[in-house]
């Protein structure tokens, strides 16, 4: 059980529970509300300085870099709710499946961090690699900034087509959370693009790893390397002495890539709750 | 002085894919203000309170079942009226992706009106519902207005009956029916057991 | 609020702390040259490390940016730690706006 299962599985994945999904539509205002200015308005640059904090940091010193981390792993400039700094989860694309099949509506948007590192816009669907989960998807308009490029509604089939597709591309599949109990989006990542697995594999915190390892089975493994081209993580490896693949599971993030990108099946998903030593490597 | 990448910026064009207009996607009050007027739980309670005068027990319920579940069908009758009436931005998004997906008719559009009527008639801000999937709409009611005035009213034996359950499931059936969706209302919790009600609409 | 007191929260450290403080190189932009950076995006095509990232200054409600407005958009420097001092960034910009010195 991750973090998550534990404050809100109610004895299931979290992420599988639909109690976790964006769930009301309307809110009605109080009478003596005010105007309130909103996260990104005060501190557009947010994700960004978070990042840069922590190269300056380093700079500076192992003291300094610490307590910059911890302000992160506290999550005072990120999401109200993301326990230790994580806001999003890597999950194989079975679960993604699963998850598209439950939540609504769904809709294609432009990554966020690829607008950022690279300046491209996902302006076709076809180019799209984020998806909005949730109610809160319907008021999109509110931030045609943050949405540039526009919103494609997809039914479940359809997303699910997306995934596999993103798949067969090499993306690693994560879920993001936006507020506690709140599961707004499914991202296909890859290093070093994606600030969330950046984040991650560099500085230690914002993607928890998923619920499953995966494990080689070296009859069926005929060497051909697929598996160590797909791995984001640096997990999985070709044993050259005996050329077949070789899998950290301490690295191993439970993404699946490996896994669907095996042209033999000679690589399967096993739960990590079967694997004692591995509860508490998230 | 502009610089030469401005100059080139300046050349070509680019497309802003939204003409940004002052939208609200928030629910008309307008038209909360119309139906609090005609469903409001004070009017219906008197109403029922009038019905049960002198009756005990069973017939309780009996006279419940009838004067809730009228109330309860014309409540989501006229909410589907109004709410067609009164569109808001967020609405016509979801109409738009459910006629791009040929989903979302349920639970979303169902959603949408189950919150109106409660948000129009109620005391809170924000109806809590607890799952919305393609198979369940889920939603819990707690610190109910109708069921408050009816202790006031008819005393606490008499709601501890919860006639006015009878208003809920007309509600959620009456919508059901709108959009011709194979569904049972159960209810999963009673505010007399368990301190709140809580509606389950399962598609079949 | 939620007791988390429980939770065994995870903290990976992929970040060897003996070893700080660590010296990476300064890159400087002007930025009353780079004006309109994610309509020019040169810089950020050119690293090979991924060191730039853009971001939009103007984030506001019901309001969409044009990148080719100067001053919309800011390109800034994240990932110091990768740069590996190539001058390709240098080399490439149109406004002669990138220094890096060490």
């Amino acid at each position: 059980m991750c973090i998550y299962c534990e404050l809100w599985g109610d004895g299931m994945t979290w992420y599988l529970n639909p109690k976790n999904y964006p769930r009301h539509m309307y809110t009605l205002p109080r009478p003596d509300a005010k105007p309130r200015a909103a996260a990104g308005e005060a501190n557009p640059g947010g994700y960004i300085n978070a990042e840069r904090a922590l190269v300056d940091a380093m700079e500076k010193g192992p003291e300094e870099f610490e307590a910059t981390l911890k302000a992160m792993r506290d999550g005072a400039d990120l999401v109200q709710g993301c326990v230790g700094g994580f806001m999003g989860q890597a999950v194989p694309l079975r679960d993604a499946e699963k998850m598209v099949e439950m939540a609504n509506p769904l809709g294609l948007i432009a990554c966020l961090c690829r607008k950022a590192m690279l300046a491209v816009e996902e302006r076709s669907r076809p180019e799209t690699t984020c998806m909005g989960l949730g109610v809160g998807m319907l008021k999109w308009e509110r931030w045609p900034e943050r949405y540039k490029g526009g919103v494609h509604w997809v039914s479940s089939d359809e997303a699910k087509e997306w995934l596999r597709d993103l798949d067969t591309r090499g993306f690693m599949h994560s879920l993001m959370m936006f507020g506690p109990r709140f599961i707004g989006g499914i991202c296909n990542c890859d290093y070093p693009v994606c600030d969330a697995l950046a984040m991650r594999l560099d500085f230690g915190f914002n993607m928890l790893k998923g619920h499953h390892v995966a494990m080689v089975d070296h009859d069926l493994c005929n060497g051909c390397g697929i598996c160590a081209q797909r791995c984001q993580f640096g997990a999985l490896k070709m044993n050259v002495t005996i050329d077949k693949a070789n899998i950290d599971q301490m690295r191993c993030f439970g993404c699946g890539l490996c896994e669907t990108g095996c042209p033999r099946q000679a690589i399967s998903l096993v739960e990590k709750a079967k694997l004692p030593a591995l509860q508490e490597v998230w | 002085m502009a610089t030469k990448s401005e100059e080139e910026a300046k050349k070509t064009a680019y497309p802003l894919f939204v003409a940004p207009r002052p939208y609200s996607f928030e629910l008309s009050t307008e038209m909360l203000e119309l139906l609090r007027k005609e469903f409001d739980p004070p009017i219906i309670v008197a109403k029922f309170a009038e019905a049960v005068a002198g009756k005990k027990g069973p017939e309780i319920d009996a006279v419940g079942e009838k004067v809730f579940g009228e109330y309860g069908e014309e409540w989501m009758r006229r909410t589907l009226q109004l709410g067609e009436e009164y569109p808001d931005r967020t609405y016509e998004m979801l109409k738009e992706a459910a006629d791009q997906t040929s989903e979302l008719v349920f639970p979303l559009v169902l959603q949408r009106f189950i919150e109106i009527a409660y948000l129009s008639t109620q005391q809170f801000r924000i109806l809590s519902i607890v799952e919305n999937w393609a198979r369940r709409l889920v939603y819990k009611v707690t610190d109910c207005y109708t069921f408050k005035t009816l202790q006031d009213k008819c005393g606490s034996e008499a709601a501890s009956l919860l006639p006015c359950r009878h208003a809920c499931l007309a509600m959620c059936r009456t919508g059901c029916q709108a959009w011709n969706l194979d569904a049972t209302v159960d209810m999963d919790a009673t505010m007399v057991k368990d301190g709140y009600c809580q509606f389950a609409i399962n598609r079949i | 609020m939620v007791d988390r007191s429980h939770l065994k929260v995870p903290k990976p450290t992929p970040v060897d702390l003996t070893k700080l403080p660590l010296k990476f190189p300064k890159i400087e932009i002007d930025y009353s040259k780079c004006t309109v950076p994610f309509w020019c995006k040169k810089c950020l095509q050119a690293c090979s490390q991924l060191v730039f990232q853009v971001y939009c200054k103007q984030l506001a409600r019901l309001k969409e940016s044009d990148p080719r407005e100067p001053g919309t958009y800011e390109v800034v420097t994240v990932r110091r730690d990768k740069c590996n001092m190539c001058n390709k960034c240098v080399e490439v910009c149109p406004e002669d706006a990138i220094t890096i010195t060490y």
